[in-house]
């Protein structure tokens, strides 16, 4: 009980000395990875759903490591969102003997991983203040480095960051500013391809999705693409989808 | 906070004489079934209630479980006043509108000085004299038990009060009973409050994601900007008096948008289930001034 209450006395302090970040979201994001001893986080709200949206990410390798999650549907950060767990994994890691040692749980993601920045530590927390889940706070740091805080402490922290975004509403005001501006852009090119290609929306992102694999976009930039018009996916990907529909391959 | 009302608790029921009881481990099972029976009772009136009012329950069970009680009541101060959020019958809200009426009452000092207190007989009590001789004399209520809830999330600051007929009618079980079901029902009323917070987030957030996917139907199939999506939205839910949501679901599923006023029901909707480009034939008259993206 003490070292909780230590913890939220440590955060409210944390959260304090960032005023110099304008928004909550920002100040708790960073005051965690402090707490947790971490090189960088990201706070996401709904995170396997279509309207999911990243409140923070402190630094690149935050922001790339979410996206990943989100482009590939896989990784510690869904695993957490869908199970409600704290999930803390070693990504990207080479074998003494040179092999390469994928995680059997997301391998795309691993292997993306790799590729972007090799090996990095993940943990990514479900935040439920309430018993359902809010959202999930991932945080990253080097391999030889370990997060401060043992499990259950993490969470203690995780649903604080929680209880305090619930209770301030300007930090959840969902007007299309800051970070729901960027999603909204994501939105909207769903609805476009939706209209180009006369698909469910569902399938529209999940085309969004796979063009930023193939290409390694971030779905982002794909958005941007899409609504700045410079990325139509009514002429070649339609061929593409009927032949892949008569192939029995579903969807490219 | 609640480990010091439960010790209060304990040194209360030592100087009462407390409750002798023979078999101290039949009695002791006794009160946990009756506890787990509350806590029970509790869920499953929430599970029932629609919408849920945990307030309500608390007050619902806490009069069920303690047959002594007249009545119970949770007080709540919002807005610099205190007010009755939840009562089990209306001489228990007069009760409670006495204490708000002087500022004085077993209720309040609870709330105030974050502790209970057990006015055994409010006759005599000398710490609230005027309160407890009128709602004695008036409403023929002669004892109480009041409790602090503590409330973190939303900083409510609440109580629960129990009115009882006779004096000294409650027992050390009683208010030790009384206590668990103020501090439970406290937690049961503050999950509820942030699931409720959780859940009014993602019906934004699916709002906005609704109404970004039909700006984007209509960007595409128009050839219009953002900004006179956004507009076409907005024209059309004020001319059909229909949230903007519920027209951008239309528009996701019929590719169609009416704009025309007063219509309600644009003529290819449920042409499609997912978005058919194909223009309303009330047409689209897309904006001819850039607004600024919403």
């Amino acid at each position: 009980m003490s070292a909780k209450a230590a913890l939220l006395a440590e955060l409210a302090r944390t959260v304090a000395a960032q005023s110099h970040y304008p928004s909550l979201p920002e100040r708790l994001c960073r005051a965690a990875v402090h707490l947790m001893g971490a090189a960088g986080a990201s706070l996401t709200i709904a995170y396997t759903a279509p309207h999911r949206v990243t409140l923070c990410s402190t630094d690149d390798r935050a922001s790339r490591l979410e996206d990943l999650q989100d482009v590939l549907g896989q990784g510690p950060g869904p695993t957490a969102y869908t199970s409600g767990h704290q999930i803390r994994s070693e990504i990207g890691l080479l074998t003494p003997r040179g092999v390469v040692d994928v995680d059997a749980r997301w391998p795309e993601f691993d292997l993306a991983v790799r590729d972007a920045f090799t090996a990095v530590r993940i943990t990514a927390i479900a935040i439920h203040p309430d018993g359902k889940v809010m959202g999930v706070l991932t945080c990253h740091q080097p391999l030889d480095t370990r997060p401060l805080l043992e499990e259950p402490v993490a969470q203690f922290l995780a649903d604080a960051v929680g209880v305090a975004l619930l209770q301030d509403p300007d930090s959840l005001a969902t007007d299309l500013t800051g970070p729901w501006a960027s999603r909204a852009q994501v939105h909207q090119a769903t609805g476009m391809v939706t209209a180009q290609l006369r698909v469910h929306p569902e399938d529209a992102l999940a085309l969004l999705r796979a063009h930023a694999f193939a290409h390694g976009w971030t779905l982002a930039r794909v958005a941007a693409a899409v609504v700045e018009r410079e990325l139509d996916f009514t002429d070649g990907l339609t061929n593409d989808i009927a032949q892949d529909r008569e192939e029995g391959t579903g969807r490219p | 906070m609640v480990l010091a009302t439960v010790s209060g608790t304990i040194r209360l029921a030592k100087g009462g004489g407390g409750v002798s009881s023979p078999n101290p481990t039949g009695n002791d099972l006794g009160d946990l079934k009756v506890v787990a029976e509350a806590f029970a009772d509790l869920g499953s009136r929430l599970a029932r209630q629609q919408p849920a009012d945990p307030f309500e329950a608390i007050t619902a069970v806490a009069r069920e479980q303690l047959p002594t009680a007249a009545g119970a009541s949770v007080t709540t101060l919002r807005h610099h006043h205190f007010i009755t959020i939840a009562a089990t019958d209306d001489r228990t809200r007069r009760a409670d509108s006495i204490q708000y009426e002087l500022g004085s009452g077993p209720c309040l000092d609870a709330i105030v000085s974050r502790t209970m207190y057990r006015p055994r007989d409010l006759r005599t009590d000398e710490r609230w004299p005027t309160y407890g001789r009128r709602v004695a004399d008036e409403l023929g209520l002669d004892s109480m038990l009041s409790y602090r809830m503590v409330l973190p999330a939303d900083d409510t600051v609440a109580g629960l009060n129990l009115y009882a007929e006779q004096p000294d009618a409650f027992t050390d079980r009683d208010a030790l009973l009384g206590l668990l079901l103020a501090t439970h029902g406290a937690q049961v009323a503050t999950a509820m409050f942030y699931g409720h917070q959780v859940e009014q987030l993602k019906r934004a957030l699916k709002s906005n994601r609704r109404i970004g996917v039909a700006m984007g139907v209509l960007m595409a199939t128009h050839k219009v900007t953002d900004g006179q999506a956004f507009d076409l939205l907005r024209i059309a839910s004020q001319n059909s008096n229909r949230k903007l949501a519920e027209i951008a679901h239309d528009v996701v599923e019929t590719g169609c948008l009416d704009v025309a006023p007063h219509v309600s029901q644009g003529p290819c909707r449920g042409t499609s289930p997912s978005a058919a480009p194909h223009a309303s034939t009330r047409a689209i008259t897309p904006p001819t001034s850039r607004p600024s993206p919403p």
